[in-house]
């Protein structure tokens, strides 16, 4: 079923980097002998081609960081199968070096016993020594007079630094190139996570991330832990470097402005499933899904009419708005992911739902090269 | 949707990346170095016990400092009391008190050093990786816990003198053995907390080894666990030597330490002879209250929350 | 229907835990004494492998111990291997004599523990907090023993004699013939009582001051705990009287790891009985066990590991069979 589906225009051929095909989790926990079962990704099929920035939004708790983390390798799948450059998952180092992931929260994100340099470094054993060479190489053509070490804070680490491999002292220039390219001085690679405000922070982790030269980068809410006045600053980074190195991006976000800045493509999850895949401009000119709509019209229009005046104006709008505004405009609370509703999950809060939503309804291509789960996409 | 179609995108990056400026030339907040040495330093009880440990070292290593005499010199020839040559009086032997007083404190001091080291070492490795292998290994490790406690200390320790002799090295390893579970326990509960944080997910996604991961985030970012529960297990190693040693099946002549003075003294603790056995009591207690001390204070000065005590 | 399940599996555990421990105990006891080493310096190698024959000594570990632990549910433990004595009949007698101290001991633990504990943390950070807390540095720090005999110098020689009395304000014996003891006439005469007090009250004292520490520790953190928990502060917000807050709320939360605290510390109570037993010379279960030690007796050790094994599990098992009771979270799921 799911096969067919994936046929729609927005992921057509062999050319996807990731494809993903009806992918379930099941989270099952204890809880003094009973078992509980949470049903966080129930049947998701999407795909995503080399260079393209796909969002995923939805409400808190419909399965974006459960997807996020069956992706990145921190968790096993309960059924499905996902492949990566049409061959089927499997997370070796080799994998491993294609993928990374910027995480959401920016405090816990990195080790704070670890130097920037460190946390940074981390990944870097992925790489060959020949990989790690043509960096280097790189490197130096590009900015050949740079000074690219910084002598370490710290007797002891000052003294060890004369029996550092040459491996090591490669992996730190490369560092502190990456430093650079998020925006960071160099020199601040011997400082430690606790010495940065979030955003800085937030760009170590970026730079971690783009390390190993990924293919596919997923950033779990990269921006919502972050104070607003740092969220541009991050995006349109993270935008920049998407369309210099043509990154293939999964990006998770509650912010649906956020996501349309950034994103070609967006696809609406509820509850574990989808709702809606479509791409940027469709989707938030002629939203059809009712759900999508919905948190469409939950953005504070007067917010984004403020925006043109200053960016001050918009900070002091943010301020009492939490990232969780669609919420409000939808009816009803949403259902637990425990017991999810049969049919349409989104049945209990539909405005248009009728008898037939007791069927699921197929996540079906539109004229318009859209896909979307809904027996009333009108 | 009006509003969302005026929007310029370019209107946002160009905020954006003037913003980016601002970003980098914002200033950092200036380093703070010795966060928690300084809190600890504000610790008046904690700085002062560290102080007296310091000085009960170098004392008990160095005894010619403040005592003229050498060990098991005969430096009068009846009990005398405290006096300005005897400080602390002397023994029925003529022993001067003060000088047996130190070289037994090394013995103690040894001893509970090296349980310090041996325990801290098994049990932050053995709740670090209890915590992290979580399933079947940490529930092994309960259950040893849980076996150990069924017994007391006390019992375990004499009767393992007994097979074991008398070697002060048995009675650290077996101190050590009966010891390490008070740490493994806090650093497995540490672990466990780190555990699910994201820079541990991090690491693994750029596939370190789990053995990587145990010795370079786990463990590092326990130190504070670490420290607070081996001053903790020191006191409790010294207070456990001294008990055993007191009930006769510790530490034996010729060795002396604290413990064993008390033993020797056992005879004259009721009476008018009572500073005989009143010095090397109140060296055991200074010296673990010291410990605890300086194990509430490193736990305060590592986490501000926790209020003191 | 679920708590019935949940004390069952309680108690399997526990009877599991008894046997591993039993089994650790009986085979430790026996590869660290050999009864039959008195028997090596008369040279006569056959005098002791009949005496080994005889206590069983040369079959596997795994006879001995089934043998021995078959006769230990009859409540035979066997009979010392120095001496003539049952072990049963020893540990009888020595738990007669301990077990009023050892009651008393807890007993006081438990109410100053528990009332110093939450009187620290309802005055935070007043006077009576600090000493609280100066108490238990002095009650952790301090080695019991030395502990008993400053007590003893302080009421049985140095106050009695400041104060020109003739006799000892305390006794440093405790009673040995059980309650009331001397002959007074009447038992719930005032002289009995406070003869018995004088006795009593040094030894409980000592039994009890490390786990007053401990307890009163432990009390104040979970007792500050739930005072500054949310619903504590709703309760206040409610207007609920402050005793009302105190006893209904605060206090039954904060008992629940206490529950699980002093279950864990029964076993230093024993540790406290070996100390306290041999420094005022009671012949109780504490003494039982130096005596054996010190003359290497392994069967008696054996039987005494036992019991007092058994007597830790116990504790636990009711502490976590009264979790459900103190904790309504776990009765309802
Ligand atoms: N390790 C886990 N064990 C049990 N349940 C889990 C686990 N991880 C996630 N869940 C459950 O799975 C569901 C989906 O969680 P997930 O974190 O993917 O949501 P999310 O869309 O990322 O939400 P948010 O926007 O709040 O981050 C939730 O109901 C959550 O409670
Ligand atoms: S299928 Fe029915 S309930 Fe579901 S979104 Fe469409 S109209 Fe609403
Ligand atoms: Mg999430």
């Amino acid at each position: 079923m799911s096969g067919v589906n994936i046929e729609g225009v927005n992921s057509e051929s062999l050319d996807s980097i990731l494809r993903i095909d009806d992918l379930h989790k099941t989270f099952v926990t204890r809880s003094r002998g009973r078992k509980i079962s949470t049903y966080a990704l129930r049947g998701v099929s999407f795909s995503i081609k080399q260079g393209e920035a796909v969002g995923i939004v939805g409400e808190s708790g419909c399965g974006k960081s459960t997807l996020a983390r069956l992706i990145a390798g921190l968790e096993t799948s309960t059924r499905g199968s996902m492949s990566f450059n049409n061959m089927p998952m499997r997370f070796t180092k080799a994998l491993r070096k294609k993928i990374s992931m910027v995480f959401q929260d920016p405090y816990a994100s990195l080790n704070p016993r670890m130097s920037t340099a460190s946390c940074v470094r981390e990944p870097m054993h992925l790489l060959s020594k020949e990989e790690l060479k043509v960096k280097l190489d790189k490197i130096y053509e590009e900015k050949p007079e740079e000074e690219w070490t910084t002598i370490p804070r710290g007797f002891l680490k000052r003294f060890f630094l004369k029996f550092e491999s040459k491996r090591a002292l490669a992996e730190k220039t490369y560092a502190s190139r990456l430093l650079e390219l998020v925006q960071l001085r160099p020199e601040w690679s011997v400082r430690y996570p606790h010495e940065f405000s979030g955003g800085q922070r937030q760009r170590i982790g970026i730079a971690r991330a783009l390390a190993t030269s990924p293919d596919l980068l997923i950033l779990d809410e990269p921006v919502s832990a972050l104070d607003v006045s740092v969220q541009a600053g991050i995006i349109s980074l993270l935008a920049k470097l998407q369309e210099e190195n043509e990154l293939a991006m999964l990006f998770i976000s509650h912010d649906l402005r956020v996501v349309k800045h950034i994103c070609d493509r967006v696809i609406v999850m509820y509850l574990g499933q989808i709702m809606e895949d479509a791409s940027s401009e469709l989707l938030f000119s002629r939203p059809r899904h009712p759900y999508t709509k919905a948190l469409i019209a939950s953005i504070p229009k007067a917010k984004l009419h403020e925006r043109t005046k200053g960016y001050k104006a918009e900070k002091q709008e943010n301020v009492h708005v939490g990232s969780e505004i669609p919420v409000r405009v939808l009816k009803g609370e949403i259902p637990s992911p425990t017991n999810p509703p049969q049919g349409c999950p989104f049945r209990t809060r539909c405005e248009k739902a009728t008898d037939e939503c007791l069927q699921k309804p197929p996540l079906a291509k539109m004229t318009d090269g859209r896909l979307i789960a809904c027996h009333f996409p009108y | 949707m009006s509003g969302l179609e005026e929007t310029k995108e370019n209107d946002v990056s160009k905020q954006a990346s003037k913003h980016i400026k601002e970003t980098i030339v914002e200033s950092i907040p200036p380093p703070i170095k010795f966060r928690a040495l300084k809190r600890f330093y504000a610790n008046r009880a904690a700085t002062i016990s560290v102080v007296f440990l310091v000085a009960l070292i170098v004392l008990c290593y160095f005894p010619n400092l403040i005592t003229d005499f050498s060990q098991n010199e005969q430096t009068a020839f009846k009990r005398l009391p405290p006096n300005s040559t005897n400080w602390l009086g002397t023994d029925l032997l003529g022993r001067d008190i003060l000088t047996e007083l130190l070289y037994a404190g090394q013995i103690t001091l040894r001893i509970a050093i090296a349980v310090g080291i041996i325990s801290t070492f098994i049990g932050s490795l053995a709740g670090a990786i209890a915590g992290y292998f979580h399933k079947i290994i940490d529930s092994l490790l309960m259950r040893v816990t849980d076996l150990f406690l069924v017994v007391p200390q006390l019992v375990i320790l004499a009767l393992a003198l007994k097979k074991f002799g008398d070697e002060y090295i048995a009675m650290v390893l077996i101190i050590s053995l009966i010891s390490w579970m008070f740490t493994a326990r806090l650093v497995r509960a540490q672990v466990l907390s780190l555990k699910s944080r994201e820079f541990i997910d991090a690491a693994k996604m750029n596939g370190r080894s789990s053995i990587y991961i145990v010795f370079r985030h786990l463990i590092p970012n326990s130190w504070s666990v670490i420290a607070v529960s081996s001053a903790f297990t020191i006191a409790g190693a010294i207070l456990l030597e001294s008990t055993v040693s007191f009930l006769g099946f510790g530490v034996q002549a010729p060795l002396t330490s604290w413990g064993r003075m008390l033993y020797d003294f056992k005879g004259f603790a009721i009476g008018q002879y009572f500073y005989l056995f009143l010095s090397p009591a109140l060296a055991t207690f200074f010296t673990v209250l010291a410990f605890n001390f300086i194990s509430d204070g490193l736990r305060d000065a590592f986490d501000p929350r926790s209020e003191q005590s | 229907m679920g708590v019935t399940i949940y004390a069952l599996r309680r108690l399997i555990a526990s009877l599991i835990l008894l046997i591993i421990a039993s089994f650790l105990v009986f085979g430790g006891v026996r590869t660290i004494f050999d009864p039959t080493a008195r028997l090596s310096k008369n040279k006569d190698v056959q005098a002791r492998e009949r005496e080994r024959v005889r206590l069983g000594l040369d079959k596997p570990l795994i006879v001995q111990y089934k043998n021995w632990m078959s006769g230990v549910i009859k409540g035979d433990f066997g009979r010392e291997d120095i001496g003539s004595e049952q072990v049963a009949d020893k540990l009888k007698k020595g738990f007669s004599k301990t077990f009023e101290l050892a009651l008393w001991g807890a007993l006081v633990a438990a109410c100053f523990g528990i009332t110093f504990g939450i009187v620290a943390a309802i005055r935070r950070n007043r006077p009576i907090d600090y000493a609280v807390t100066a108490f238990s540095y002095f009650g952790i720090a301090v080695p019991t023993f030395a502990f008993a005999y400053v007590l003893m110098n302080m009421f049985a020689l140095w106050l009695p004699n400041y104060f020109g009395s003739s006799e000892p304000w305390l006794f440093t014996t405790a009673t040995t013939q059980g309650s009331f003891a001397r002959g007074y006439d009447g038992l719930w005469s005032l002289a009995s009582i406070s003869d018995y007090i004088r006795h009593m009250l040094m030894p409980i004292m000592v039994l009890s001051v490390q786990l007053i520490a401990s307890w009163s520790r432990y009390q104040r953190a979970s007792m500050v705990e739930a005072l500054q928990s949310d619903y504590i502060r709703t309760a206040h917000a409610k207007g609920m009287s402050k005793y009302r807050v105190y006893t209904r709320h605060a206090l039954r939360n904060s008992q629940v790891p206490m529950v699980t605290v002093m279950a864990l510390d029964i076993g230093l109570l024993f540790q406290g009985l070996i100390i306290t037993e041999f420094v005022f010379s009671i012949p109780g279960l504490g003494k039982v066990f130096t005596d054996a030690l010190s003359v290497g007796d392994a069967t008696t050790i054996a039987g005494w590991t036992l019991v007092t094994a058994t007597f830790v599990i116990l504790a636990n098992l009711i502490a976590d069979l009264l979790l459900p009771v103190v904790d309504p979270r776990i009765r309802t799921t």
